[in-house]
C-alpha cells in the first residue's frame, strides 16, 4: 500500500470517527467459562460498547455430565443420586420431584408421614438455597463476602439438620420412591426449634442491615428489568417470574405432597428488577418457615416408607411431575417401557430456562448491571448443563 | 550540597530528558512513546529541582506526569486500532518542517538569552510570589487563560455529550427500548388460568 | 512537679524517643565533627529514608494479618489461626508462597511494559512516606509545597496501573486500567478541592505546617471542614480502588482488573502497594483533618509518632469496616458522585473557607471566638448540603419504595398479578423509597 493510501484510510478513519461522535469500537468480553461471578462453569459472551452491553450470548454446556443418558441404564431407584447431583444446591427438591414423578408411574400411595417430611425438608432446603442465592446476589453487587458469609450461618444450621438426618449435607439422597429413607432422628426436633426461634431475628438483621443500604438499591434497582408478558412468554418461574408480579407458584398452583394443607403466602414484586427478587427470597425464606412451622405441629405418625420393590418395572407409560424448586418449576419427565430403568429420563432446569432471558435483561446496561442481573436469576450451572 | 552532586544530578536528568525525548521519535509504538515521554517530562521536573524551583518542578509533575500524558494515552486508546502505530504517512514531512522550525526558534531563545547563575537556596516563598504575580501583574493573561479554559471545558462537554436515544443506560429507557424492539401484545401472552378465585378463600387443587 | 524535674534531664537525650529529632541531630553533630557537611545530610536522608522502609515492610505485614482478621470478624469467621501464634504468621508463609510460585507472563504481552509496573508501583507508594510528618519536624523531607508533592506523586501512579493493564493485553485488565485511570483522574479533583480549602485557611502548603496551625489554634480540621474531609475520604478510597469504589478490580466484573495477568510476587508487589498506600493515605487523613501528631497537649507526655500512629489505625480501621460492609457502585454512579456531588460541594467549601479566612486575616475576628462559630456553621452547612444532594440527585426509581404484595389466594398469570397490582390496601412489605 502506498503512503498515500495510507493517509488516506487514516483521515477517513477520523472523519468517520468525528462523524459518529466520541465513539469507540465495540469489543468482544468473554465472561468465564472461568470467571468469579459465573457461578460455575458458563460462559456469557458480551459485546460492549465502553461500559454499555450491546450484545450477550450466553455458551453452556461446560459442566455437562449426561445425566439423562446415564439415567437410561439405572433402575428408577438408581437414578435418585443423580437427581442431588443435577441442581447440588437443592438436592431435596430434586430428590422430591423425581420421587414424585417415579411414583406416579409406579402407582405409589406415599404415606402421610412421609409426604409430612418431605414437604420439611424441600421447604428447609429452600430456605437454605435462598440464603446461597441471595448472599451471592450481593457479592455480584460487589459486597467484600460479609453478607454471603453472614447467610451461610443459616444455611450450615439447615445442612447440619440434613447430616443429621441422612448423613449427607449436599447430595442428600434422602427421598426414595414411597417416601423417605430415614425417619426422623431425635436430635433433629430440638435443633430444627431452635433454627426456627432464631430465624426471624436473623431475618430481621438482614432487612436491617441490607434492605435499606443504598448502594444496594443504587445497584439493584431498575437493573435487569423484565416485564411480567416477556417473562411468562419466556416460561421464567420461581422467583425471577414472581418478581415480576405474577403470582405463579406450584404449590399452589398445582399442589403436590399436600401442600394445600398448609397455609402460605405467595410474595409477588413489582418491578421485575434485582431488587425484587431478591426481595421475594427474603420473603420466600420467611414463608418457607412458617410451612416449617406447621409441619412440626401436624407430623402424623406412621410409617415413613412405602413398600416399593428396588427392581420396580412400571408399566409402559410417560409421565411429567413439577415441583416448585426453590429457582422455579423443576420438572421430571420420565418414559417407561416395562422395563426396570426408564427409557427415557427428562429434567426441566428452571435455571436453565431462567436464564434464557438474561440477554434481554441485560442488553443497554453497563456490564456491571449484567453481572448484577446474572447473580439475581440464581443459575446453578449444574442444573443448566445436566 | 556540593558541586559534584550539582554536576552529577544535573547531568543525569538531562541525559534523562534527552535520552527521553529521542526516545519519543525512535520508538514506532505511541504507548511507549508517550512513557518516554513521561521520563522526559521527569527529567525535567528534576533540572527544576536543581534550579531550586521546587514549587515548579511538583506542579510539572502533577500535571505533565499526572495529566497530560494520561490523557494522551486516554486519545490513543478512543483512537482506531489501525492507527495507533507510527506510521510514516504524507503529513510527515511538513511536520518535520515544523518541528525543525520550532526547535531552531527556541534554540536561538536558549542561546540569545542572559541566563543568570540559579540562585542559591530554595525559594521558600514561591507558590505566594506566583499567585501574587498572577493576580497582580499578570491578571490579564491569567483571567484570558481562564475564559480560554471554561471555553474549552464546555466546548468539550458539548462535543462529548450524547443524544439521549442514543445510548440508554438507565433501566427505564431501557424498558422503552425493550418494549419498543420485542412487541408483545397482552393478548398473544400464554397467560395460565385462574386457579383459584378470591371467594374461594384457598387454594385447590 | 517532681516528674517534670526528672523528666527534664531526660529531654532533648538521643533516648527521648518522643521526638526522633534528637538522634537525628546527635548523628548529625557527630558526622560534622569528622566529615564534610553533606554527608551529614546524606546519612540522616539515608537512614530517614531506611527507617520508613523498615516501618511499612514489618507494618505491612501485620496490617495484612489485621485486616483479614478484622474482616473475618465482620464475616463471623476466625480469619487465618493456624500458621504462628494467632495466626500472626500467615502473612510471612503466604509472602513466600508467592515468591516461590511461578511467574508467568502472557505470550503476546509488551515484554518491557509488562515487567516493569511492578516495580515501578514502588516508587509513587514509597514516595509519599516522605512528606508525612511523625512529629514535630520529623518528615523526611518537609517541603514547603508538601500538600502539592502528596498530590503529584500519587497522581503518578496511574500511569504505571495503565502500563500493567495495557501492556497484558487482556481485555479484563485493559478495563480495569481504563477505570482505574478514568477514576484516578476524577477524584483527583475533589482531592485537590478537599485539601485546597485546608491549605487557603491554614495559609499554608506545608504538612507539617498544617499540623502545626491545628495545634495552635485548638482545633481539628475535621470540625472546621467536615464535608472536605468526608470527601477526601471517600476520595482516597476510590484512588485506592477499595470499597465502594473498587471497580477498577471489581473481582465479580473483571476478575482482578489490572493485575489480572500478573502471578507470584508480581501481584504480591501490587497488593504490597496497594496496602501500604491504604495506610499512608490513613495517615494523611489522620494528619490533614484529625490534628496528625497533636493531640491536646498529650504529645508532650506520648511520642508524637505514637499518637500519629493511633490516629491512623482509628482511619484505617474505618477503610477496613467500609470495605467489610459495602457493595460496590457502578461506574457511572461514582463517576456521577464524583462530578455532581463532590466537586460542587467541595468548591462550596473553598468559596467558604476563602470567606472565613478573610474575616479572621482582614476583619481580625479573634479565632478564639470565630473558630467554634465557624465550625457550627460548616457542620449545619455541611447537613444541608447532603441533604438537599440526596433529596435532589436521587434517582426516580429509588424514590418509590420496592414493594412486595402477598398473592393471597390469587393464583394465576397475567389477570392475577393485574388484580394484586390494582389492590387497594397498603402492601404487605416495603423498602425504600423518601
Amino acid at each position: 500500500m502506498t503512503t498515500a493510501d495510507d493517509t488516506r484510510l487514516a483521515m477517513q478513519g477520523t472523519i468517520e470517527a468525528l462523524a459518529s461522535g466520541v465513539g469507540s469500537e465495540p469489543v468482544i468480553v468473554n465472561l468465564g467459562p472461568q470467571h468469579p461471578s459465573t457461578h460455575g462453569v458458563f460462559r456469557l459472551k458480551v459485546t460492549l460498547d465502553g461500559e454499555i452491553v450491546r450484545d450477550a450470548e450466553m455458551r453452556i454446556g461446560y459442566l455437562h455430565r449426561s445425566m439423562e443418558k446415564l439415567a437410561e441404564e439405572r433402575t428408577y431407584t438408581q437414578n435418585i443420586p443423580f437427581t442431588d447431583r443435577i441442581d447440588y444446591l437443592a438436592a431435596m427438591s430434586n430428590n422430591l420431584a423425581y420421587c414424585l414423578a417415579a411414583e406416579e408411574l409406579l402407582g405409589v400411595e406415599v404415606p402421610p408421614r412421609a409426604s409430612a417430611i418431605r414437604v420439611m425438608f424441600a421447604e428447609l432446603q429452600r430456605v437454605a438455597s435462598h440464603a446461597m442465592a441471595n448472599g451471592t446476589f450481593i457479592n455480584d453487587c460487589g459486597a467484600w463476602h460479609t453478607p454471603l458469609f453472614h447467610m451461610f450461618r443459616d444455611r450450615e444450621r439447615v445442612l447440619d439438620m440434613f447430616e443429621m438426618t441422612c448423613g449427607a449435607r449436599l447430595t442428600t439422597n434422602y427421598m426414595r420412591i414411597g417416601g423417605v429413607a430415614f425417619d426422623l432422628p431425635d436430635e433433629l426436633l430440638p435443633a430444627l426449634e431452635s433454627f426456627l426461634t432464631d430465624m426471624p431475628d436473623r431475618i430481621a438483621d438482614y432487612e436491617a442491615l441490607l434492605m435499606e443500604n443504598e448502594i444496594l438499591h443504587a445497584r439493584a434497582r431498575g437493573v435487569g428489568v423484565i416485564s411480567p408478558e416477556l417473562a411468562i412468554n419466556s416460561s421464567l418461574s420461581g422467583p425471577v417470574l414472581r418478581a415480576t408480579g405474577v403470582p405463579w407458584d406450584l404449590r399452589k398452583a398445582n399442589p403436590y405432597c399436600g401442600y394445600e394443607n398448609y397455609e402460605f403466602d405467595v410474595p409477588v414484586g413489582e418491578k421485575g428488577d434485582c431488587f425484587d427478587r431478591f426481595l421475594v427470597r427474603m420473603a420466600e425464606v420467611k414463608q418457607s418457615l412458617r410451612i416449617v412451622r406447621q409441619v412440626i405441629d401436624t407430623l402424623p405418625d406412621g410409617p415413613y416408607l412405602a413398600d416399593v420393590p428396588l427392581h420396580a418395572r412400571p408399566d409402559p407409560g410417560e409421565v411429567y411431575q413439577r415441583v416448585e424448586s426453590p429457582r422455579g418449576e423443576l420438572g421430571f419427565y420420565l418414559v417407561s417401557d416395562g422395563g426396570p430403568a426408564p427409557y427415557r429420563f427428562h429434567c426441566r432446569p428452571p435455571s436453565l430456562i431462567n436464564l434464557t432471558a438474561l440477554k434481554e435483561m441485560s442488553i443497554g446496561g453497563t456490564l456491571a448491571d449484567a453481572i448484577v442481573t446474572l447473580g439475581s436469576i440464581d443459575i446453578v450451572v449444574g442444573e443448566i448443563d445436566r | 550540597m556540593s558541586d559534584f552532586g550539582f554536576h552529577l544530578a544535573f547531568w543525569s536528568l538531562a541525559l534523562m530528558t534527552l535520552g527521553g525525548a529521542s526516545m519519543i521519535l525512535i520508538s514506532r509504538n505511541l504507548i511507549h512513546a508517550v512513557i518516554w515521554l513521561v521520563m522526559s517530562m521527569l527529567g525535567i521536573a528534576g533540572l527544576y529541582l536543581t534550579l531550586s524551583a521546587d514549587f515548579i518542578a511538583v506542579v510539572q509533575v502533577l500535571i505533565y506526569v499526572g495529566a497530560i500524558s494520561v490523557l494522551m494515552l486516554f486519545a490513543i486508546m478512543l483512537t482506531p486500532r489501525a492507527e495507533r502505530d507510527n506510521s510514516q504517512t504524507k503529513v510527515s514531512a511538513p511536520a518535520g518542517v515544523v518541528v525543525l522550525l520550532v526547535m531552531i526558534a527556541t534554540m536561538w531563545v536558549a542561546v540569545d538569552t542572559d541566563w543568570g547563575p540559579a540562585r542559591e537556596g530554595a525559594l521558600t516563598e514561591q507558590a505566594r510570589l506566583i499567585g501574587e504575580s498572577l493576580i497582580n501583574h499578570y491578571i490579564l493573561p491569567f483571567e484570558i487563560g481562564a475564559v480560554l479554559l471554561t471555553a474549552a471545558l464546555v466546548g468539550a462537554i458539548a462535543l462529548a455529550r450524547q443524544d439521549d436515544e442514543d445510548v440508554p443506560i438507565h433501566a427505564e429507557s431501557l424498558q422503552a427500548e425493550l418494549d419498543g424492539e420485542i412487541e408483545i401484545d397482552p393478548a398473544d401472552v400464554v397467560d395460565p388460568p385462574l386457579v383459584s378465585d378470591a371467594s374461594d378463600g384457598g387454594a385447590t387443587s | 512537679m517532681s516528674t517534670l524535674a526528672g523528666l527534664s534531664s531526660v529531654l532533648g537525650a538521643w533516648y527521648d524517643f518522643r521526638d526522633l529529632n534528637n538522634l537525628q541531630r546527635l548523628i548529625t553533630e557527630w558526622i560534622a565533627e569528622w566529615g564534610p557537611d553533606w554527608m551529614a545530610s546524606i546519612v540522616t536522608g539515608v537512614l530517614g529514608a531506611l527507617a520508613i522502609l523498615g516501618l511499612i515492610g514489618p507494618t505491612l505485614l501485620i496490617l495484612i494479618w489485621v485486616e483479614r482478621k478484622v474482616i473475618a470478624r465482620f464475616q463471623q469467621r476466625y480469619g487465618p489461626n493456624r500458621v504462628g501464634p494467632k495466626g500472626l504468621l500467615q502473612p510471612v508463609a503466604d509472602a513466600i508462597k508467592l515468591i516461590l510460585k511461578e511467574q508467568l507472563a502472557p505470550r503476546s504481552a509488551d515484554k518491557l511494559l509488562f515487567f516493569l509496573p511492578p516495580v515501578l508501583i514502588f516508587v509513587p507508594g514509597i514516595l509519599v512516606w516522605g512528606v508525612l510528618p511523625f512529629g514535630p519536624r520529623m518528615s523526611v523531607a518537609d517541603l514547603n509545597v508538601g500538600v502539592l508533592y502528596l498530590l503529584a506523586v500519587s497522581g503518578t501512579a496511574v500511569l504505571v496501573l495503565f502500563m500493567a493493564g495495557w501492556s497484558s493485553n487482556n481485555k479484563y485488565a485493559l478495563f480495569g486500567a481504563m477505570r482505574a485511570v478514568a477514576m484516578s483522574i476524577s477524584y483527583e479533583v475533589p482531592m485537590v478541592l478537599a485539601l485546597l480549602t485546608l491549605v487557603v485557611f491554614s495559609g499554608t502548603m506545608s504538612v507539617n505546617g498544617i499540623v502545626e496551625w491545628q495545634q495552635q489554634e485548638d482545633v481539628i480540621f475535621i470540625l472546621l471542614f467536615p464535608l472536605s474531609a468526608v470527601a477526601f475520604f471517600f476520595a482516597a478510597s476510590a484512588e485506592l480502588n477499595r470499597t465502594p469504589a473498587d471497580i477498577s478490580e471489581a473481582e465479580s466484573e473483571i476478575v482482578a482488573g489490572y493485575h489480572t495477568e500478573y502471578s507470584g510476587m508480581r501481584f504480591g508487589l501490587f497488593y504490597a502497594v496497594e496496602l501500604g498506600n491504604t495506610l499512608v493515605v490513613s495517615g494523611f487523613i489522620a494528619t490533614f483533618f484529625l490534628g496528625g501528631w497533636w493531640l491536646w497537649g498529650l504529645d508532650q507526655w506520648v511520642p508524637s509518632w505514637i499518637i500519629l500512629l493511633a490516629k491512623t489505625g482509628a482511619v484505617y480501621f474505618l477503610l477496613i469496616w467500609t470495605r467489610g460492609t459495602l457493595p460496590r457502585l457502578r461506574i457511572d454512579q461514582l463517576m456521577g458522585f464524583c462530578w455532581k456531588a463532590l466537586v460542587p460541594a467541595t468548591l462550596l467549601f473553598v468559596v467558604v473557607a476563602f470567606v472565613e479566612r478573610t474575616l479572621i486575616l482582614s476583619e481580625g475576628w479573634d479565632t478564639t471566638i470565630a473558630l467554634p462559630i465557624m465550625a457550627v456553621f460548616n457542620i449545619a452547612l455541611t447537613l444541608g448540603a447532603v441533604m438537599l444532594f440526596a433529596r435532589v440527585s436521587r434517582p426516580a426509581e429509588l424514590r418509590r419504595p420496592a414493594r412486595i404484595r402477598m398473592a393471597g389466594a390469587q393464583i394465576g398469570g397475567l389477570r392475577a398479578a393485574r388484580d394484586i397490582a390494582s389492590r387497594s390496601e397498603e402492601p404487605q412489605f416495603q423498602v425504600g423509597g423518601d
